[in-house]
């Protein structure tokens, strides 16, 4: 099953990821989805095994280092969610910004899973370096830190998108966004970083 | 359609085939676009073996087609779960069409190119100088095919660019490296003539050699060895 953009679904008239009582949301963003990935379990194993098989693409030809990094670069994407999400959420709620917890959760989600569809596609790029070349683990490797800066990049529009559906202050979201992204952006690195060295 | 106006119609305005995208288009197209593809490559791959005779002719023009064929087959799940994660959808009809007109019309480009190669060939043109116009030549000749398969991607979604960029990236990396796989192309003159040469070292390797070489550094005595599959079936 598609993202949701490829679902035919008409962006400019999606539905708000959080409707906020009161508030009058701005148009949304033509490249804002709705939120509905507890309803679709495919995509999510879609973008696991994604990563997955992004790993073992790279390490095709028995090279131990390349395989390893198949569950290293899944434990760092899950260690971020775990250890960066929650200063998300708070920081989010103390600054008294609008849009819900659910909907920076979705945000998050969203991107994570994006990335994963995108490691899911690249995959047989990899098999076929990695078959004809040793360039498998370091093409590998490349790939999980671009996949990783397009994530960040990902989270970083889409919460300053929840946070204009919800009628917040784009400025401040995206200086506290930009934040939060550089802080998961160092946290993955160092897991990374733990998972294959 | 005709092939003569096909071929046409992929010269003058290659986004209308590619536009033409359903399953039914896909079907129909596909064979002649594949033959102007693989046609024109081939003529190419005979004018580069041209100077080692025409046994390397015969090779080369087997080879080149599939040097057009492999990468694009290899990186268009990228492109299009790429273009998916940046929000806008791609239907695998449309790419597949896309990739062909890119293809066909590269390939025909080629074909018109291989006189302009084969001249300097012909009057035995020194070695690295034929392989760096052959280089030069077969990118030339790409390049509109990555501009009908970028087109094809619908505009729409911040992070488009991301992913147009991210694949020509993996497009560039596989090809050079499909291309070092299917060498020889350009014989070297004491060489042996050879179909395909073992699986062994990369394009990466074989360039900083060559480029230690061209500055005068000698002292590295790089050699070719087994890598990737064929590394561990020699290990």
């Amino acid at each position: 099953m598609p993202l949701s953009e490829s679902e035919g679904v008409p962006a400019a008239v999606a539905p708000p990821l959080v409707p906020t009582p009161g508030a009058t949301p701005s148009p949304p963003h033509p490249d804002l989805s709705p939120p509905d990935f507890h309803a679709r379990p495919w995509v999510h194993a879609r973008a696991v095994g994604g990563i997955a098989a992004l790993g073992l693409a790279a390490g095709v030809a028995g090279q131990a280092e390349a395989l390893a990094r198949a569950p290293a670069g899944l434990a760092a994407a899950v260690g971020v969610i775990l250890l960066a999400t929650p200063a998300l959420v708070v920081g989010h709620q103390y600054l008294r910004m609008r849009a819900s917890p659910g909907a920076l959760l979705s945000a998050v989600a969203d991107a994570f899973t994006r990335g994963g569809v995108v490691a899911l596609g690249v995959s047989p790029a990899v098999v076929w370096l990695s078959a004809t070349s040793d360039l498998g683990p370091t093409v590998g490797a490349l790939v999980l830190f671009a996949l990783g800066a397009f994530v960040l990049l990902r989270t970083l529009l889409n919460l300053v998108d929840v946070e204009r559906l919800a009628g917040g202050s784009t400025e401040g979201a995206g200086t506290f966004a930009l934040l939060w992204t550089g802080l998961g952006g160092l946290i993955g690195l160092r897991l990374l970083f733990f998972f294959t060295f | 359609m005709h092939l003569l106006t096909l071929t046409t119609q992929v010269l003058r305005d290659p986004d209308a085939v590619a536009g033409s995208g359903d399953d039914h288009a896909l079907a129909r197209l596909a064979p002649p676009l594949l033959v102007l593809a693989v046609g024109g490559a081939a003529v190419l791959g005979l004018a580069v073996g041209a100077s080692a005779g025409p046994l390397q002719s015969v090779y080369a023009a087997v080879k080149l087609p599939a040097l057009f064929l492999v990468p694009p087959l290899v990186v268009l799940p990228l492109v299009h779960t790429f273009a998916e994660a940046c929000g806008v959808s791609v239907p695998w009809s449309r790419l597949g069409i896309a990739t062909l007109a890119g293809l066909a019309r590269s390939g025909l480009l080629a074909a018109a190119a291989a006189p302009v190669l084969w001249l300097p060939f012909s009057l035995d043109a020194e070695y690295h100088l034929a392989v760096l116009a052959f280089v030069a030549t077969f990118g030339l000749v790409a390049l509109p095919a990555l501009a009908t398969l970028s087109r094809a991607v619908p505009t729409g979604g911040r992070l488009r660019w991301v992913a147009v960029l991210g694949t020509l990236a993996m497009l560039g990396l596989v090809t050079a490296q499909t291309g070092w796989l299917l060498r020889p192309f350009v014989a070297r003159p004491a060489g042996v003539v050879a179909f395909l040469r073992p699986v062994e070292s990369d394009i990466f390797s074989a360039i900083g050699a060559t480029t230690r070489s061209a500055t005068g550094d000698y002292d590295d005595d790089w050699q070719p060895r087994g890598s990737g599959l064929n590394r561990t079936v020699r290990e």
